[in-house]
């Protein structure tokens, strides 16, 4: 199993639309996915209408009191599970600094399913913190998304320096993708030529700008669903193919 | 999941009346759709407990496509609760419409590993179609979110013959409870039963059954029955394989339909040479039955160079898939012997189309007739046999048989030629096609052994003869071309890097071999033959070999 983790340390970047919609491009493709929902907001699971409420929480999960196989819950499309969100969540650091090797347990929480899912996509909180830590060490690649504004950018940067460090946990590869794009802004034409030429690992597509994605709390679906020829539809599924040939 | 059918005299809307009452509901707008079970011609994917459907809405939408679904046999029992992981399906969507027939028609991922892995040289067919009219009703939770699936679907066989009408309940993981309570509706209280999965019903109606081919001589005979009428038995089913595999072997789909063809045609042969002696005047020169092993032996070389370079086009994908250091020479050498293969193929389709095949079939159906209406049967001694019991006949061929393999492994020193080897490796099959004839009369557990012991020894001696014949064949195809004008280079370097890796295991299994043979010859090993031969006789007084 490859664990991809949508993250940023900036906060409404799209991280969690491109989870659900790559998770849904992974399925669609035939690859038995699970996507784990590990932001307290459970906005993955509200897109995909199952309730935010993990029995026993993030305590039971972090100390594998129960097997997580019985957390799991089936979405409305084939070969797609979810692991919900639950708002224990926000203290997942603290649940996680009680255990002896804290950045390698959320690896441990997924090691018994491994053989029954090809990809998990961990849709992360923003932030760098232990939690954060644990999934640099649990995943394969982050995929980053990147609005073209200077703010997101030096995110990108802070997160490349950290992965750098000596010691640091884990060692993903960190794809990042242009997210939210408005091309008629010449701030984010400018941005984006920055970008390319910065050293960072960007991947070619780009999601841009759309109510259509916004849409997907109104119709709590992935994009393909409902809007399957738009242009956001269209720019997950080519990020996807993107992607996994990068795995 | 769960598949219950409806009663003839109950409604559809009935059904969907008490699911409405009885919880929150969405019906999905009712669709059409063709649905094809798909596998190859020996069921490979049936053997390894999956199913394989490929469906298409009767209308083309506007985006046409296909979805394909490997799943898990189906499932006529009461609801269980669902497990993720390799249990459950695996769903994809496929562009385009028409029926994939190799992996490689398929996008790259873990459906079309699972079905490569399985699938090998075969190819998919078409097993069972039937057309379906499908009301999908998702059962929903408070949040509208889908907690299970009811598919109520009327079927026909190909839009002709009715299949009935059945529910299909699909629980959705984590959410068990959903599925249990629509269960109880549907079997407690509108009292559904059961029903055979569709695949099988439409299958039953088309007079067939899941697994109905098999390339092993699965012959079930009974003690008691006579070797005239057990001899019958085995070279109708033989006559069979041929006769089904005439179409895919004529079409070329795959190898294997040649394959299982000559292996017929082999056992049958050899199945005929081993009894020669019981046949009496049927076996005499002119008679049938040597006239019938002439004809096979003709259609054996008939089929033989289609199957030779169908296994250097093995051999060549084989070294390519390990990393051979010439991959652009084993390139060109494969378009050479596809090009070879093309004609050998248009050669073997005219053989099959002739009149001599023809009347080959004809007296191959006539040695399925009873041989005691005809002249006299009498065995070595003179003594009519063939009424006798199978099993006492059978047991004095395997002890001969394994003499015969014995006589002549013993006969082979360090400098003995290489027809030497050949020769034991034709005895070791004759024995090995003379147990899996009589295998249903055999003790298991004995026989199982004795082919175990057997099969080491002919896996060296066809390693052996097998890179003998086609490094021999490959120089050959190298001094045709190096002769040619437009001889390509490339080729001759692959066949020069094949015919040397081709040596190097000739002479490894050539090594290997006094070791193998020491291990079948050794006395507890000849003991196993002795007592399968007994098993056999229903006879404890049985002398095997020395």
């Amino acid at each position: 199993m490859k664990v991809i983790a949508s993250y940023s340390i900036k906060g409404g970047v799209g991280k969690t639309a491109a989870a659900v919609n790559l998770a849904y491009e992974s399925a669609l493709s035939g690859a038995r996915t699970l996507l784990w929902d590990l932001d307290p907001q459970g906005a993955a699971s509200h897109y995909l209408r199952v309730r935010a409420k993990v029995k026993g929480g993030g305590h039971a999960l972090v100390t594998a009191k129960a097997p997580l196989a019985q957390r799991l819950k089936g979405s409305d499309f084939p070969n797609l599970d979810l692991l919900p969100s639950d708002f224990s969540y926000r203290h997942l650091d603290l649940e996680l600094d009680d255990t002896r090797h804290p950045t390698t347990r959320l690896r441990k929480v997924l090691a018994p399913i491994a053989a029954d899912y090809d990809y998990a996509l961990l849709d992360c909180a923003p932030g760098i913190s232990l939690v954060s830590e644990a999934v640099f060490t649990a995943s394969d690649a982050l995929v980053v998304p990147v609005i073209p504004t200077t703010l997101s950018v030096r995110t990108l940067d802070q997160l490349t320096a950290f992965l750098a460090e000596p010691g640091a946990a884990g060692r993903p590869k960190v794809l990042s993708f242009a997210s939210m794009v408005d091309h008629r802004k010449r701030l984010h034409a400018e941005t984006l030529a920055a970008l390319a030429r910065s050293g960072h690992d960007v991947l070619a597509t780009q999601v841009p700008t759309a109510s259509d994605v916004e849409k997907m709390g109104i119709h709590r679906a992935p994009v393909a669903t409902y809007a399957p020829q738009s242009a956001s539809a269209q720019a997950y599924r080519a990020l996807w193919k993107e992607i996994s040939s990068r795995l | 999941m769960v598949c219950l059918l409806v009663p003839p005299d109950l409604a559809i809307e009935e059904v969907l009346g008490a699911l409405a009452r009885s919880r929150r509901c969405a019906e999905e707008p009712a669709r059409t759709v063709r649905q094809t079970w798909l596998d190859s011609f020996d069921w490979r994917l049936h053997r390894r407990g999956w199913t394989l459907l490929h469906e298409t809405e009767t209308h083309v939408p506007e985006v046409p496509g296909a979805t394909l679904e490997l799943l898990p046999h189906a499932s006529t029992g009461t609801t269980k609760p669902s497990q993720p992981g390799p249990g459950q399906p695996v769903r994809i969507w496929l562009p385009g419409q028409s029926l994939p027939t190799h992996p490689v028609d398929l996008p790259p991922g873990r459906l079309r590993q699972a079905i490569a892995e399985a699938l090998g040289v075969r190819c998919l067919g078409p097993v069972a179609g039937t057309l379906t009219v499908r009301r999908s009703v998702r059962i929903l939770n408070a949040d509208h979110k889908t907690v299970a699936w009811v598919l109520v679907e009327t079927s026909t066989l190909s839009g002709r013959l009715p299949l009935g009408t059945r529910v299909r309940l699909m629980p959705v993981l984590g959410y068990d409870r959903a599925a249990l309570e629509v269960s109880s509706l549907l079997e407690g209280d509108l009292g559904l039963q059961s029903a055979e999965d569709l695949c099988s019903a439409a299958l039953a109606a088309a007079g067939r059954r899941a697994g109905d081919y098999s390339s092993k001589l699965n012959v079930a005979l009974r003690a008691s029955q006579t070797f005239d009428s057990a001899m019958r038995a085995l070279l109708s089913h033989l006559m069979c394989t041929v006769e089904a595999n005439l179409a895919g072997a004529r079409s070329d789909l795959d190898p294997e339909f040649l394959h299982d063809i000559r292996v017929a045609v082999r056992r049958c042969r050899s199945l005929l040479g081993e009894a020669a002696p019981y046949f009496g005047d049927l076996a005499e020169p002119g008679g049938p039955i040597v006239r019938l092993r002439d004809e096979l032996a003709w259609l054996g070389e008939a089929t033989g160079p289609t199957r030779d370079l169908d296994v250097w086009l093995v051999t060549l994908d084989e070294e390519l898939a390990g990393g051979a250091p010439v991959p652009d020479e084993l390139g060109a050498l494969r378009e050479v012997i596809e090009e070879r293969r093309k004609v050998a193929h248009r050669r073997l389709v005219a053989a099959l189309d002739s009149p001599r095949f023809r009347e080959l079939m004809k007296l191959w159906a006539d040695a399925t007739k009873p041989y005691s209406t005809g002249p006299a049967n009498t065995g070595p001694a003179g003594d009519v046999v063939m009424t006798q019991p199978a099993g006492p006949i059978a047991a004095e061929l395997v002890i001969r048989a394994h003499r015969r393999v014995l006589r002549r492994g013993r006969a082979i020193a360090t400098g003995s030629p290489d027809a030497a080897l050949h020769d034991l490796r034709k005895a070791a099959k004759r024995l090995r096609y003379l147990l899996e004839s009589f295998e249903s009369l055999c003790p298991g557990q004995v026989l199982d052994k004795v082919v175990a012991e057997l099969k080491a020894l002919q896996d060296n001696l066809g390693e052996f003869q097998d890179c003998a014949v086609q490094a021999a064949s490959l120089a050959q195809l190298g001094r045709d071309l190096a002769t040619s004008t437009a001889g390509p280079s490339q080729a001759l370097i692959a066949i020069g890097y094949l015919v040397a890796s081709l040596e190097t295991r000739r002479v490894q299994a050539r090594a290997d071999f006094a070791k193998r043979f020491a291990s079948f010859e050794r006395p507890a090993a000849r003991q196993l033959v002795t007592s399968l031969a007994r098993g056999l006789a229903s006879d404890p007084r049985i002398k095997g070999a020395k």
